[in-house]
């Protein structure tokens, strides 16, 4: 095997954005309803879309509820999933996770509250108050974590556990309190779940994510030299402090909005970065875009079993996730115990 | 006139005020020049290498690399001219030896750059040097912790630096690769003119290989000169509290120190004596007792 090569990075993330679009497409065919339309009225139904026209129930079905919920979770489980993979690449650990390491709570329970003032005002930004909640937890875990200048797997996992908890706590009681009307469900925010938004929240999405994912591309290979040891990478020319502050806001954005239009989906950030690792090797340049493609890929495909495992009604995503990543969380937490024994 | 590619001038340095662990240490490494820092426990001797390639900021005085404050170079210069070999490497996650042999290219590789043709040449060259080319498919968790420590000097050897700081970099290693590591040190400092100092608890191999070596004591400069100058017995016996003498040419005039043990000697052997004329009852006994 060569080492990275513009040919071999291309290939590869070449190879993963056909099988996203193949979820996509699988998601858009298969569910409760069953479709049949031929090329041509889906091309018909398809431009329709685009010129906002009126539609059969069919192409509503495929164009205003079935792709805007793929594009949704291709969305949520690629930021998810680039999000964990920066987060290991910080922490120098694979157990890392959004979930797992309580930023996931923190935004869920900031993400309310500026659902609540936005009830009462009519207007706030949900995702920039979930972006808050994010960097407060992460800091907030981190400073509960370190122990004499390290961050020990252990302590780091039960600040995430203790923070997680906490937190969605708090997120009980708002909900509780708070005439709910207007405010997701409460399994929305405790299991995770992706429903069909109309595009212009796909579209915001994507922008308040473009910041997030540029400055996380651009870390990739400082996140490579902070695999050498903070000091190491420190001294092969990284500014490891500029580096870290930003990668853990722009980490902490990704997750934001991902949590404040999927509420709480758990896992995807760390089983999706540790499968390309273990398929394309740990380098980052590599790794953070493939995560993003797979974790999309993933994402979309636990949402279309979601919907079909119990149909006509629906399972949480969040659900599927977590029934996957508890026991490939198990698993990791041995093996890794293993090396550092 | 020999030109200066590191000094350090008046150097300090704490972790926590009140309690220095280097103080006023100044010294300057020739281009081409091997520098042995040697030095009892805690005397300052990892601090010294972190200090001098600014991953700490000293508390007083100044580092300069080729005669401009190190301060004035932003951290990818300072990382062309200055490689590091680490005392000890934790490497997360499962890169190749040849991936981290690569990460030397950092330095000199724009943000969203790969490596290119002669970078790979460079590294395939650093590998080759260091012995370890067979390694270089090879996942780091997998290797032995010597060889480890190879590939990362390799790494260091792929930043193409005017100047190398080596963190006990013999410690792990056979005794084939130690004399080999510093042969190499040698070797390169005559071919490239790479001036490197390591720290290590060899006086001896620090004697034969080193030009010149500085005895560092509880944070200050004790002794600085050639080692026929410095590693002088009752200085050295002084600093680490070993009787020592020398044994004498066995490589020219470089001095070779070892430890006077007649006293320990002489108890050792009234002990084996002692417990041996215990044991023999005590084997007895157990007989006699099943």
């Amino acid at each position: 095997m060569t080492p990275l090569s513009r040919s071999r990075l291309f290939s590869i993330l070449g190879l993963l954005f056909m099988l996203l679009v193949l979820a996509v497409l699988l998601a858009l065919f298969f569910g409760n309803v069953q479709i049949n339309l031929g090329f041509y009225e889906l091309a018909d139904q398809f431009l329709a879309l685009v010129k906002s026209e009126q539609m059969s129930r069919d192409g509503m079905i495929l164009f205003r509820v079935r792709l805007p919920r793929a594009l949704l979770a291709v969305l949520v489980g690629g930021g998810l999933s680039l999000a964990g993979a920066s987060f290991q690449a910080l922490i120098r650990n694979p157990l890392a996770d959004p979930y797992i390491l309580g930023v996931s709570g923190g935004s869920a329970f900031a993400a309310i509250i500026g659902m609540i003032i936005a009830s009462a005002f009519s207007f706030a930004p949900v995702p920039i108050f979930a972006f808050l909640g994010a960097l407060a937890s992460i800091f907030l875990v981190l400073a509960v974590a370190r122990t004499r200048g390290k961050l020990p797997v252990i302590t780091l996992l039960l600040a995430g556990v203790v923070v997680n908890a906490f937190f969605g706590a708090l997120v009980m009681f708002l909900l509780s309190i708070a005439s709910s009307s207007h405010l997701p469900s409460a399994i929305y925010w405790m299991m995770g779940q992706v429903s069909s938004k109309n595009y212009s929240t796909i579209g915001l999405v994507a922008l308040y994510y473009a910041p997030g994912i540029a400055v996380l591309l651009g870390l990739a290979r400082d996140f490579n030299l902070i695999s050498l040891g903070e000091e190491s990478a420190e001294q092969l020319g990284v500014n490891i402090e500029r580096s870290k502050l930003l990668a853990f806001i722009a980490a902490s954005l990704l997750t934001a909005v991902a949590v404040s239009v999927s509420g709480l989906i758990g896992f995807v950030g760390l089983m999706v970065p540790h499968i390309i690792r273990l398929t394309f090797g740990p380098d980052h340049r590599l790794l953070l875009p493939a995560s993003f493609l797979c974790g999309g890929i993933f994402l979309a495909l636990c949402d279309l079993l979601a919907r079909l495992l119990i149909a006509p009604a629906e399972l949480p995503v969040g659900v599927i996730t977590a029934i996957l990543g508890g026991p490939f969380f198990i698993w990791l937490l041995r093996k890794s115990r293993e090396r550092m024994s | 006139m020999s030109e200066k590619t590191l000094e350090a001038r008046e150097l300090s340095f704490a972790f926590e005020p009140g309690r220095p662990v280097l103080e006023r240490v100044s010294f300057a490494l020739e281009a081409g020049e091997l520098l042995g820092v040697i030095g009892p426990n805690g005397s300052g001797k990892s601090t010294l290498s972190r200090v001098l390639s600014r991953v700490l900021k000293p508390g007083a005085g100044q580092v300069l690399v080729q005669s401009r404050p190190a301060e004035k170079f932003s951290r990818k210069e300072l990382a062309r001219k200055i490689a590091v070999v680490p005392q000890q490497s934790v490497i997360e996650f499962q890169y190749r030896a040849l991936e981290v042999v690569l990460m030397g290219r950092a330095p000199y590789l724009g943000r969203f750059q790969l490596e290119g043709k002669r970078d790979l040449e460079v590294a395939r060259n650093a590998l080759l040097m260091t012995d370890c080319l067979e390694l270089a498919e090879r996942s780091m968790d997998e290797i032995s912790g010597g060889e480890r420590q190879r590939v990362i000097l390799a790494r260091a050897l792929a930043q193409e630096p005017e100047i190398l700081l080596a963190d006990e970099p013999t410690t792990h290693l056979d005794l084939h690769h130690q004399v080999k590591f510093l042969g190499l040190l040698s070797a390169l400092r005559k071919e490239k003119r790479i001036s490197a100092l390591f720290t290590t608890h060899d006086l001896n191999l620090a004697g034969i290989f080193a030009d010149r070596i500085l005895i560092l004591d509880r944070g200050k400069v004790a002794a600085l000169g050639t080692p026929e100058e410095v590693l002088d017995p009752e200085l050295v016996s002084r600093i680490y509290r070993v009787k020592l003498k020398v044994v004498p040419q066995i490589f020219g005039k470089r001095p070779w120190l070892v430890p006077q043990l007649d006293k320990e000697m002489t108890e050792l052997k009234n002990y084996a004596a002692k417990s041996e004329s215990q044991n023999q009852p005590q084997a007895n006994s157990e007989l006699t007792n099943k």
